[in-house]
């Protein structure tokens, strides 16, 4: 089945103008009158698609750019180089158009009154995108009832706890049924069933509406549970982009046996061992299980010095921590 | 030596803030500037001589002790109170091993030696380098600075005593909003007090406000009593000192009573 | 245009809410909104007490002005007061993005959101100053129909201050000194411009016409602006507000450049 492609970016490129500031009172002086301006690159040829009815995941350490091209297809930025197309707009050219179709929830940022209940502001809002009355009705009851939100959006939002203000962020972000929706860290700071809830949802959304989800976060269990595709940035560079499936599957079958000991132990030079940390009576190694079982390497190693075996797969986070470290 | 200790490093995290004073500079200047054509204005029309013993120049110097006076002496204990009532640190404080009122006031003082240096002193330059120097002499100018510093002392007591409203009420800068405001009417700075009709002058002469920023702003311009203003504001500091304590006795009550 | 005007009625709505979450404060607030307001008449009060006032302006006249520049003010007050600061959190926090990924103009939404609901209710301050004032002259029903013209002008000017100010502040982000300033010509611009030197006379008028706030209607409903003058403060408020929609345009402009 042919899907619909939602976003494409081609080559896009930023880059910023900044000053380099140093400490010191003479420094501060000199900057008046002199800047050392450098030019630095927050993105660099990025490409990818996104199609409908899709999470898409954006991830990436701090500082790799996520956030630029985020404000690149909201239409908020636009780029130095290269081409994006966002349901059929360029969105920095026609980001009103545009924005009447998108939603969009800046983590901590609220869009909400403090002071008063989320409903208030949901009016607001229904006036702002122009929804009409019963779409508006019909939008508020599905997600309110989906959400199990229908006390919280009758108290004020600064009474709420943090998952419950998400709760209401998601809603508010939904009302005008935008085909595509930004998510700016969206769990961040909830807790375990909040999270739960809130994916959960996004899940349902997507099914049923065919939104096209974008997703930022730092979080390995929203992308494992979220993503089926996914773009990873590091410093503005592209360093991975396809399935999550994919990501797994490289580093599927590699496991890591922390060994506990003590007086001394062996570890036999095998093909496919590898050792990670070394520590005074610990040790961390890798089997890529491909190349060797980990019953033999059990069997070179146990001695009656090995006090305790730790045998874990690799998970997400750790495959995108040796991404991030160019570790492979 | 606590409170040295203290004062000092309150003191280093207000330098931080040195470069606002400039734009506040610019600001004043430019009110007294309005003042002085305004007045030039009067005067000129009406063709008067003096208002009340104030003449044209005497006025222009009236405004701007009146002012440097009054920026030295802003107290903000009522703020801190609401800033630490608010953010709830206040509870650690009743749990450390000085007194509260006395922390508050402590901090104030560091603020406002830190002020004088770093505003007061300036401002004063700038304004004696633009309009020269104040009809003053030696011992007025002595006399008005032990005016202000009775003045800051009595200053210090009412903003405390409006603190421990913060206890009493919920919500609390609305009333230091309208007490600050309402105060500007008749603390002087808008104009010579002795300006008011008589009825108006005699009934707030019964109260403290004028001893505040108005009669020190006349001691330095040899137009008052020092003595007699003296006596004025320590007959007040010796009123609102028990009236204070008081005060703060029921805001403890209540916290212990009902939690803050 | 129905979407932009039901969208700022709700947010006047919801802003008034919140303000009245806190009854006390709201009202304390208020009283104190309205004290300030007074200080002008006060000064005006005490200034003809004790002087014959202004060249060509009796008492009841000057009441006019200051009424004028007090519902000028509170209009002001009431729509765009709180822009700047708005502005400078907005920026800072980086929520200025969400104004600009909305269906409506970003500046258009930025003083819907920072309405002042205060506005509304001390304008009658002024109202009330000028039905006191107005029983004592000859006014006729023309003069009062351009009168309320030419406070729109007056009001327009100060928008355009505003718009252009969010403009340098795009850029500057702290944007204090700007707010001081547009307070600061407010404060010139309730008295009459003809007490002030030539040069600024010219510069109120034409440049940077703060006579627009308050001189220029209190004139016209007095019946002592004629002909040609009385057209020339109105094009000028249009060109200032051109210009500062121009501004913000480029502000925009380079701030989806530049980034947050």
């Amino acid at each position: 089945m042919d899907r619909e492609e939602v976003i494409s970016v081609k080559e896009i490129s930023k880059s910023f103008r900044t000053y380099k500031k140093e400490a010191g009172l003479l420094n501060t002086l000199k900057s008046i009158f002199r800047r050392n301006w450098i030019r630095k690159r927050v993105l660099h040829n990025i490409s990818f698609e996104v199609y409908k009815g899709e999470i898409f995941g954006i991830l990436g350490p701090n500082g790799a750019g996520k956030s630029t091209l985020i404000k690149i297809l909201s239409g908020i930025l636009y780029p130095d180089e290269g081409f994006a197309k966002v349901l059929g707009y360029i969105p920095w050219k026609d980001r009103k158009k545009l924005s009447k179709h998108v939603g969009i929830i800046f983590g901590q940022k609220s869009q909400l009154f403090w002071d008063l209940p989320a409903i208030d502001s949901f009016e607001l809002l229904k006036d702002i995108y122009g929804i009409p009355e019963k779409e508006y009705e019909r939008n508020l009851r599905v997600m309110v009832e989906l959400l199990d939100a229908k006390e919280i959006i009758r108290k004020p939002v600064r009474t709420l706890s943090l998952g419950e203000r998400m709760k209401c962020e998601l809603t508010a972000s939904l009302l005008h049924n935008p085909k595509l929706v930004f998510l700016d860290e969206p769990t961040i700071g909830l807790d375990i069933l909040a999270k739960e809830s809130i994916r959960k949802f996004i899940r349902k959304i997507a099914k049923r509406r065919k939104t096209t989800f974008i997703l930022t976060t730092h979080d390995m269990k929203d992308v494992e549970e979220l993503c089926e595709r996914c773009i990873i940035l590091d410093k503005g560079l592209q360093i991975f982009l396809g399935k999550v499936e994919d990501l797994k599957k490289y580093f599927w079958g590699r496991k890591v046996l922390t060994i506990k000991y003590e007086d001394k132990i062996n570890i036999p030079k095998i093909k496919g061992l590898k050792v990670l940390k070394a520590e005074k009576y610990k040790i961390r190694l890798e089997v890529d299980t491909k190349q060797v079982k980990i019953k033999s390497v059990l069997q070179k190693i146990f001695s009656p010095n090995v006090i305790d075996i730790e045998i874990q797969s690799l998970d997400l986070e750790e495959v995108l921590k040796r991404i991030y470290r160019k570790r492979w | 030596m606590v409170a040295f200790r203290i004062i000092k490093n309150l003191a280093k995290s207000r330098l931080a803030y040195k470069f606002e004073f400039f734009g506040n500079l610019i600001f004043s200047i430019l009110w007294i500037l309005l003042l002085v054509v305004i007045w030039q204005a009067v005067f000129l029309f009406s063709n008067l001589e003096s208002i009340e013993g104030f003449t044209f120049h005497d006025l222009i110097f009236y405004y701007i002790i009146i002012q440097l006076i009054r920026h030295g002496l802003d107290v903000d204990i009522s703020y801190r109170v609401e800033q630490l009532v608010r953010y709830g640190n206040f509870v650690s404080f009743l749990l450390k091993p000085i007194s509260f009122p006395i922390f508050c006031f402590l901090d104030d003082l560091s603020e406002k030696l830190v002020n004088i240096f770093l505003k007061i002193l300036p401002t004063f330059l700038v304004f004696v380098l633009i309009f020269g120097l104040p009809p003053s002499t030696l011992t007025s100018f002595l006399f008005g600075i032990i005016s202000v510093i009775f003045a800051y002392l009595l200053m210090v007591l009412i903003d405390f005593m409006l603190s421990t409203l913060i206890f009493f009420t919920k919500s609390s800068h609305g009333i230091f909003d309208v007490f600050q405001t309402g105060l500007h009417l008749i603390d002087g700075i808008l104009f010579p007090l002795i300006f008011f009709p008589e009825k108006v002058y005699s009934i707030l002469l019964y109260l403290p406000f004028p001893y505040l920023t108005f009669f020190p702003t006349l001691v330095f311009l040899n137009k008052a009593d020092f003595l007699n203003v003296l006596g004025f504001q320590v007959v007040w500091i010796l009123l609102f000192f028990p009236l204070s304590f008081f005060l703060w006795h029921l805001s403890l009550k209540r916290i212990e009573g009902a939690g803050v | 245009m129905k979407r932009e005007i039901v969208v700022l009625w709700k947010f006047f709505r919801l802003r008034l809410e919140e303000d009245m979450v806190y009854r006390l404060n709201f009202i304390l607030l208020l009283s104190s909104f309205i004290i300030y307001d007074l200080f002008g008449p006060v000064l005006m009060v005490v200034v003809y007490h004790v002087s014959e006032g202004f060249p060509n302006w009796s008492f009841w006249e000057v009441l006019v002005l200051q009424a004028s520049a007090i519902i000028v003010e509170e209009l002001w007050f009431l729509f765009g007061s709180r822009v700047l600061f708005e502005l400078e959190q907005n920026i800072t926090s980086g929520r200025f993005d969400i104004y600009l990924i909305r269906p409506l103009s970003p500046l258009f939404l930025l003083f819907s959101s920072s309405c002042f609901p205060y506005g509304l209710f001390t304008l009658f301050v002024g109202v009330f100053i000028l039905g006191y004032a107005l029983p004592h002259l000859n006014i006729t029903l023309i003069s009062f129909l351009f009168y309320l013209l030419f406070l729109c002008s007056g009001f327009l000017f100060l928008i355009s201050l505003t718009i252009l100010f969010s403009s340098i502040s795009v850029f500057v982000v702290k944007n204090k000194p700007l707010r001081d300033t547009i307070f600061t010509l407010i404060t010139y611009g309730k008295y009459p411009t003809n007490i002030f030197p030539k040069l600024l006379r010219l510069i109120f008028t034409f440049i940077l016409p703060i006579s627009l706030i308050a001189y220029f209607p209190a004139k016209v409903i007095l019946g002592k602006l004629f002909g040609f003058l009385t057209l020339l403060p109105f094009l000028i408020s249009l060109l200032f507000f051109a210009f500062s929609l121009l501004s913000w345009k480029v502000a925009i402009e380079r701030y989806s450049s530049a980034g947050g």
